[in-house]
């Protein structure tokens, strides 16, 4: 089948990183770990794949950085104590799978 | 006070439905409906990436929009925090702490002048800070200590709305009013409701949206400065997310999550009825800082599930067109040849099943006409409602060359192509001048030209396109042949233009595509909406202005092999296509920077 999305790895270094033109051209979405997803085929993703200077990666690639951040925040989360853990707020982590 | 005349030179005139082209600013009489109508700028929002905080944290509070912002509060790796940071639409800036640090606190007021109320310091707090531009100094306290409440106002006039409270432990109702001076307890929430989003514009007037009242919740009240009243929901039921907004009738709520394992991009806008749902953020958060207005907003750090940085800036501003729902067809197909402009079109022939059914539009709905002699669909069009051509084209078996002609009653059979195709493109003024190019079987470059009684091969196009977008172009020496298909898989996003002598490849679309819907447009001013792009069918649409196409508003729905007409990019008509089923839907498009609303006179 043939891919939907394609990804990067890139640093987000603020103001001018995804700017107003862009967001309206394309949808983009951030993951842990400095993970862009953007659409395949698709000249103004591949032109802010070039512009941020991203690193492609393949789905499975960039799923192996998402769960590495994920699993960290995950066991950041189990190691609180219980009392922190029972707080009405923070929930645990969960696991992001990212879309072909 | 001046008149209405004395402003704009004119009175308000009467028309049967809408003017053709209105301008911004104009109102009428819309004698159809009875009511004032008015041109209205269509404008959109959209997230783009700002300044990264110093400090990542959740549940934070925040004052102001997208070019300056206060970030206070919050919970950060090794506890609560009282950090505070200034932002100048680029860059953030340490500065002097909150005297208590905590974290899930309420807001008030702007970045020079802001209000970080009550909040979590294990337990909850009352205590209230004020922010003068410089340092954080404790005020009056809140009568409930609370934490992840809903909040909005200014530094004199201000408003918290449920959280969650401690013995007993709770999903609050409780709202407490701010007058400047002392802290009131009012009338409370209808439910009782934590980690919601909130919006408004004072102590009088607020917006209290999704949230945790035992469950995630969708549900919104509206406050008046005496009650809250239940009003429609939140698309999506989510609670950790944050809201923006100068008043209770204009406001936006965005991230937040649904646990256990969904965090939103999302963003919704309430118009003052109804929550629509608008442009995404990059990055999913919840827990995150927002504050602003429905037309300037920042969404600061939070969870992704981990911290992050990230900030996000929210503003208003390119005019894009809008495509609105218009009479359907009476027979749903694809593949149809189309002719005409926005007012006048022709639907002709199509599948699935193959049909010569001919149908055509007058501005308010699609009548049956007679049919093509020999049905057939992917024929290339050429000319208008009273002269056309439909040449060539695919029946249920074979390609054929079959020519007919349109007089704007019946179709007649005329010389046919010299090379049987369909699926390619047309162009031309009438029946008496047209022009044939691109199309199959195979990957056809030869282009015809008709000069109202034979066919003569002219100079080919640069590279074979199939499924192109059965061509743009008011005559035959003026065209544009647009996108399509190298078979067998090869989408194209390249663009070619007509003379009337040669055919020269000019810029691409941003999209490649085939089977977008032809007919909308010239060689100086049209659209290309939907298609197919591979391996999906495609709502984008990209407006051409002689030299670029740029990506504008989407269609509604998605759909290949639609008909298409319009005279330029201005206005246009898609009608039917394949979603993959076979529709009757039609979506008229504007390319105004304007559309038409309604003056409410409640």
């Amino acid at each position: 089948m043939a891919k939907t999305y394609q990804y990067c790895v890139a640093e987000n270094w603020g103001k001018g990183f995804i700017d107003h033109v862009e967001s309206q051209r394309i949808t983009f979405k951030g993951y842990p770990g400095n993970v862009w997803q953007v659409p395949a085929y698709n000249k103004h993703g591949n032109l802010w794949i070039a512009k941020v200077a991203g690193t492609v990666k393949t789905k499975d690639e960039a799923q192996a950085i998402v769960n590495a951040e994920v699993q960290a925040a995950q066991a950041a989360w189990d190691a609180q104590t219980d009392e922190q853990k029972a707080e009405p707020n923070p929930q645990r982590p969960a696991d992001i799978t990212l879309e072909e | 006070m001046a008149e209405y005349k004395e402003i704009h030179g004119t009175k308000i005139r009467n028309y049967t439905t809408n003017p053709d082209n209105p301008i911004t600013g104009e109102v009428w009489y819309n004698g159809t409906d009875n009511v004032l109508k008015f041109s209205f700028p269509n404008i959109v929002g959209s997230w783009a990436t700002g300044g990264n905080v110093n400090t990542a944290r959740q549940s934070a509070g925040q004052t102001g929009g997208s070019s300056n912002g206060l970030f206070f509060s919050g919970s950060a790796p090794g506890g609560y925090v009282g950090n505070t940071e200034e932002y100048n639409g680029s860059a953030w800036t340490e500065v002097n702490d909150l005297n208590t640090a905590r974290a899930y606190v309420g807001q008030a007021g702007t970045p020079t002048q802001a209000k970080c109320i009550s909040g979590y310091d294990n337990p909850n707090t009352a205590i209230v800070e004020d922010w003068n531009g410089t340092n954080w100094t404790e005020t009056t306290d809140v009568n409930t200590a609370r934490q992840s409440m809903g909040t909005n106002g200014t530094y004199t006039s201000a408003i918290i709305y449920g959280g969650y409270v401690y013995a007993p432990t709770t999903r609050s109702a409780a709202t407490e009013t701010w007058n400047g001076s002392a802290w009131t307890e009012v009338n409370d929430l209808n439910a009782g409701r934590y980690i919601l989003g909130g919006a408004g514009a004072d102590s009088t007037s607020a917006l209290a949206f999704g949230g945790d009242t035992g469950s995630r919740v969708n549900s919104t009240e509206l406050w008046n400065g005496t009650n809250w009243t239940e009003v429609n929901n939140l698309n999506q039921v989510k609670s950790s997310l944050k809201g923006a907004g100068a008043t209770n009738t204009s406001a936006l709520a965005f991230g937040g999550n649904n646990p256990p394992d969904t965090i939103f991009t999302t963003t919704e806008e309430w118009n003052g009825t109804n929550w629509t749902q608008v442009n995404v953020m990059s990055t999913a958060r919840r827990n995150h800082a927002g504050s602003g207005t429905a037309k300037d907003a920042l969404a600061t750090s939070g969870e992704n599930p981990s911290l992050t940085a990230a900030t996000e800036e929210w503003t208003i501003n390119t005019p894009v067109g809008a495509f609105s729902s218009a009479p359907s067809l009476n027979t749903a197909r694809g593949n149809i040849a189309n002719f005409g402009i926005t007012t006048a079109a022709l639907a002709v022939g199509g599948r699935s099943p193959v049909v010569g059914v001919t149908e055509q539009f007058d501005g308010t709905s699609w009548t049956e006409l007679n049919d093509l002699n020999t049905a057939r669909h992917s024929s290339m069009p050429s000319g208008t409602t009273t002269s056309a051509l439909a040449s060539g084209g695919e029946t249920a078996t074979v390609f054929t060359g079959v020519v007919e002609e349109w007089n704007g009653t019946n179709w007649a059979e005329t010389a046919d192509l010299n090379t049987t195709r369909g699926e390619g493109g047309g162009a031309g003024a009438s029946a008496e001048a047209a022009l044939v190019f691109g199309g199959g079987p195979g990957n056809v470059t030869n282009t015809e030209s008709w000069n109202g009684s034979a066919w003569t091969e002219v100079n080919d196009l640069n590279g074979g396109m199939i499924q192109s977008a059965l061509g743009l172009g008011r005559t035959y020496t003026a065209a544009l042949a647009v996108a399509g298909r190298n078979p067998p898989s090869s989408y194209l996003d390249k663009t070619e233009t007509w003379n009337g002598t040669n055919w020269t490849e000019v810029n691409d679309l941003n999209t490649a595509r085939a089977s977008a819907a032809g007919q909308t447009g010239s060689t100086t001013s049209a659209i290309q909406a939907g298609g197919y792009t591979g391996t999906a069918y495609t709502t984008a649409n990209e407006s051409w202005n002689g030299t670029n196409w740029t990506e504008s508003a989407d269609l509604s729905t998605a759909r290949s092999g639609a008909g298409g007409a319009g005279a330029d990019s201005a206005s246009a008509l898609i009608y039917g296509g394949f979603t993959p089923s076979v529709t009757t839907t039609t979506e008229e498009w504007s390319g105004s920077t304007n559309l038409t609303k309604t003056v409410s006179t409640d």
